[in-house]
């Protein structure tokens, strides 16, 4: 009896506990709506935002701008006909023109092993090899249009300035190393040198890997260039290809203290190496 | 009791009548009502049912799509953007709204925006019939920063679309420029107008047949030659003689497409297309082709009469370097003689010059998208006009006519309307051809001769296999007649030779003699050293790689020369 005096109670309770829970699950789907709107508007401004940004980008990075800062500060040149190397054995004809050279860079590891003994001494690369200070200069141009020539595969990196770099290197990762020595010489500077002499003594063994390299046309360029302006001639030879690549570096401005912290581990690498 | 039935019967009856009347009244209105509420409901969930079902969203959606550009983009052929519509900032007032000291407003606004004085800011801000007035559009994110900072609720800061070019001056007689309102106004923005603002379309970018990497070049090359040599003018394109694409097309004094407005008339006209030239010697490969194709030239041993100038009526032909004696054709060509051209018109006749003439379009308007100018055609084709169109004066037409004809020559003799959109591998224009294979052959032969050894040295590309002709016409004066001092010299190329893939042309109008051009003013000095550095620059972007080993045979035509022979190859 009881029972059925409750029902019409208990039926006004189902139905509203039922109609709650319509409502609950509309007002979720209603939310979980409102959720995607507004991630969709999240996404449509995160796409104009990127179109903003290209469009700023593509407009700093401008062909006109980048060829006037070319023009003003790095001086690259295109490269000339003799540089673009289409066969193997024009390539090892292109490297071997000068053979005296590569003698006199034996002659200057040998003034290495000397200085060797003082490790690590800054001074030391200045006292020990008297007889080879004049020979030793020269040589340093040479092994910079190594360097410049060998961005294939295997590269090495006998040249005293960048010895530091790892021997595998990016062609923009020159441009940097020589505008970094170019800034600050320093303790750090002293440090590449002694890397350096470690580095110099594997350099046979990638005399013998070049005939493998690939002739890669663009980048064996300004081996005319080199001569007359050694210091420039890495960032020359290696931005001279993509002239985008060092006018990205420009554009994003990235002072020289980022650029060495980006360089600094693959420099204990080497060294190690 | 008889009287209180009769009482109480006649009672209940009115009494009870109206009662029972009164209900179903009542009765009736109710339902009356719910059926009004019944009824309205009905309607509401019907509209609302309708609405539910009918309403289109897809529509709505589209139209209000933030993605979608106001304007389509414009893009080179490798995708790079020319011209994109952004959204830049518009400061604005409400001269009613202002609750600030107008005149110390004024003051600030002129300061920050040194255009218009303060007075001026004072008289847009005090007018009050107007509700709303532009104060600086577009103004950079840094100027509404410092008007926001003002602090005056009368100032309001929207967001436009606004056209940008973010190569700034590249490329800009080509993209052309808009106008508020007014859409594409110039260039391709006008051709292109109805693609780039319909809906359907203007998601999708336009892609020109330019190549940004080289009109840079040529625009670097050309602004560079123009600056030294303080020429009027110059112009340059770089045509594929394939497919007639455009690769780069330059005109100086260059303009800047967003800020048109304050260039002058002079940089505005694109003189690649609109301006007309009498190209001088250039038209010589032209006419000796015809020549063969009419069989005047049967031979390239055919030689000619140039030992002495020849009078035609008042007017003498002559030669800048007279070789005094009978000359051949590959002579002729790397000499460049005037006379013998002259005789070789004069055989041909009136009208087959003019067929050949006609048949590359010389008389009518180039075919291309944006802005062209009319060719000068002479009325009179006498024989002082037929034998001087043979070196390339009395026919007036754009650069853009002679690089299609010079494609037409060296690409198997087939030529294709000139384009500046970009062309799917293997959907180029059919073409008609006007010449045989072999006579382009043996022009191209002949243009690589006049670069080897006469008078294009200055052209060559160690490596790329330049072919060209040098033309060096005189301007015409105001007063009619030529003025020797004054030179439109052209070099028309074609590079390489030995399987010709683009056609390079430069124009330099009216160079002065200076040191850096030896103290000439003719093509060899002007414009072909600025062709010689595109193509040593642009020829790896194009895909030709130089290499010495190969070149196109030159030796039946001339027997190579002694000693000079060698520097001229390299």
């Amino acid at each position: 009896m009881i029972a059925r005096g409750f029902r019409p109670v208990v039926w006004v309770f189902m139905i509203g506990v039922a109609v709650l829970g319509c409502y609950m699950l509309n007002l979720r789907v209603a939310a979980e709506r409102a959720e995607l709107a507004k991630l969709d508007r999240q996404i449509i401004l995160a796409q104009q935002n990127i179109r903003a940004l290209q469009t700023e980008v593509g407009t700093r990075s401008r062909i006109p701008q980048l060829e006037e800062w070319n023009n003003d500060v790095l001086a690259l040149a295109a490269p000339v006909t003799g540089q673009y190397v289409q066969q193997n054995v024009s390539l090892a004809r292109f490297d071997t023109r000068q053979p005296q050279i590569s003698d006199q860079a034996e002659v200057r590891m040998a003034s290495a092993e000397t200085g060797a003994a003082p490790a690590g001494d800054a001074p030391a690369a200045t006292p020990a090899p008297q007889r080879a200070v004049a020979a030793p200069r020269p040589p340093v141009q040479a092994e910079v249009r190594r360097a410049s020539l060998s961005v294939g595969p295997a590269a090495p990196a006998p040249a005293k300035r960048e010895a530091a770099a790892p021997p595998r290197r990016q062609p923009e990762r020159a441009v940097r190393v020589a505008a970094r020595d170019d800034i600050r010489p320093g303790p750090r500077e002293e440090r590449s040198r002694t890397a350096a002499r470690d580095e110099r003594r594997p350099a046979p063994v990638r005399t013998a890997s070049r005939d493998e390299r690939r002739p890669a046309p663009v980048r064996t360029a300004t081996r005319d260039e080199r001569r007359t302006t050694p210091a420039r001639t890495t960032g020359r030879a290696a931005a001279a290809p993509a002239r985008g690549a060092s006018g990205r570096l420009l554009a994003s401005q990235r002072p020289a203290r980022a650029l060495r912290k980006d360089e600094r581990p693959e420099r204990r690498r080497s060294a190690r190496d | 009791m008889a009287t209180l039935a009769a009482e109480a019967r006649r009672a209940r009856a009115p009494v009870e009548q109206p009662q029972q009347g009164g209900l179903a009244l009542t009765y009736h209105r109710l339902m009356l009502v719910m059926l009004l509420f019944v009824g309205v409901t009905l309607v509401i969930v019907g509209r609302l049912a309708m609405l539910q079902v009918f309403t289109d969203r897809t529509a709505h959606a589209a139209a209000v799509d933030p993605l979608l550009p106001a304007r389509g983009d414009i893009v080179d052929r490798n995708g790079v953007p020319l011209a994109r519509t952004i959204d830049a900032w518009a400061i604005a007032a409400r001269p009613r709204d202002i609750i600030g000291d107008r005149a110390a407003l004024a003051q600030q606004l002129a300061r920050l925006m040194p255009e218009r004085t303060a007075q001026q800011f004072y008289a847009l801000l005090s007018d009050r019939r107007r509700t709303f007035v532009y104060l600086a559009r577009p103004a950079a994110p840094e100027l509404v920063q410092a008007v926001n900072a003002l602090g005056e609720p009368g100032l309001v800061f929207n967001r436009e679309p606004e056209r940008l070019y973010p190569q700034t001056a590249l490329a800009g007689h080509v993209i052309g420029w808009t106008a508020e309102g007014r859409g594409g106004i110039a260039g391709m923005e006008k051709v292109l107008q109805d693609r780039l603002v319909d809906p359907a379309q203007r998601g999708r970018p336009v892609a020109l047949s330019l190549d940004t990497r080289v009109q840079a070049i040529l625009e670097s090359e050309l602004s560079n030659g123009v600056a030294t040599m303080q020429a009027a003018g110059g112009s340059g394109i770089v045509l594929d003689v394939d497919t007639g694409e455009v690769v780069a097309m330059a005109s100086a004094p260059i303009i800047n497409p967003n800020d048109a407005g304050r260039a002058g008339l002079e940089a505005m006209m694109n003189r690649a297309t609109v301006g007309v030239y009498e190209l001088g010697s250039t038209f010589k490969p032209i006419t000796i082709a015809a020549a063969i194709e009419a069989g005047v030239v049967r031979s390239m041993n055919q030689r000619y009469d140039a030992s002495a100038p020849i009078q035609v009526g008042r007017f003498r032909i002559r030669d800048d370097h007279p070789m005094g004696r009978a000359i051949t054709i590959p002579e002729l060509m790397v000499h460049s003689s005037n006379i013998a051209t002259a005789r070789v018109a004069d055989e041909m006749g009136p009208e087959r010059m003019q067929a050949a003439f006609r048949a590359l379009g010389f008389n009518t308007m180039v075919p291309i998208e944006i802005e062209r100018g009319r060719p000068i055609w002479p009325h009179d084709w006498g024989r002082l006009t037929v034998m001087t169109s043979g070196y390339g004066h009395g026919v007036a037409i754009s650069p853009l006519h002679l690089a299609l004809a010079y494609a037409a020559l060296v690409n198997g003799g087939t030529l294709r309307p000139a384009t500046l959109l970009r062309v799917e591998p293997g959907h180029a224009a059919p073409g008609r051809r006007v010449y045989q294979e072999s006579t382009s052959y043996r022009i191209r032969q002949l243009l690589r001769l006049v670069v080897m050894r006469g008078t294009g040295r200055n052209a060559n590309a160690p490596g790329f296999r330049v072919g060209g002709k040098t033309g060096t016409a005189e301007t015409v004066s105001r007063t009619g007649g030529y003025n020797r001092h004054q030179n439109v010299s052209t070099f028309a190329a074609a590079f390489p030779m030995d399987a010709p893939r683009y056609v390079v042309l430069v124009m330099i109008d009216s160079a002065r003699p200076t040191a850096a051009t030896s103290g000439q003013t003719t093509a060899a000095w002007t414009a072909a050293p600025i062709v010689s550095r595109v193509i040593s620059r642009a020829g790896p972007l194009l895909g030709i790689i130089p290499d010495m080993s190969r070149d196109i045979p030159t030796g039946d035509l001339m027997p190579p020369e002694r000693g000079n022979d060698e520097n001229a190859g390299h």
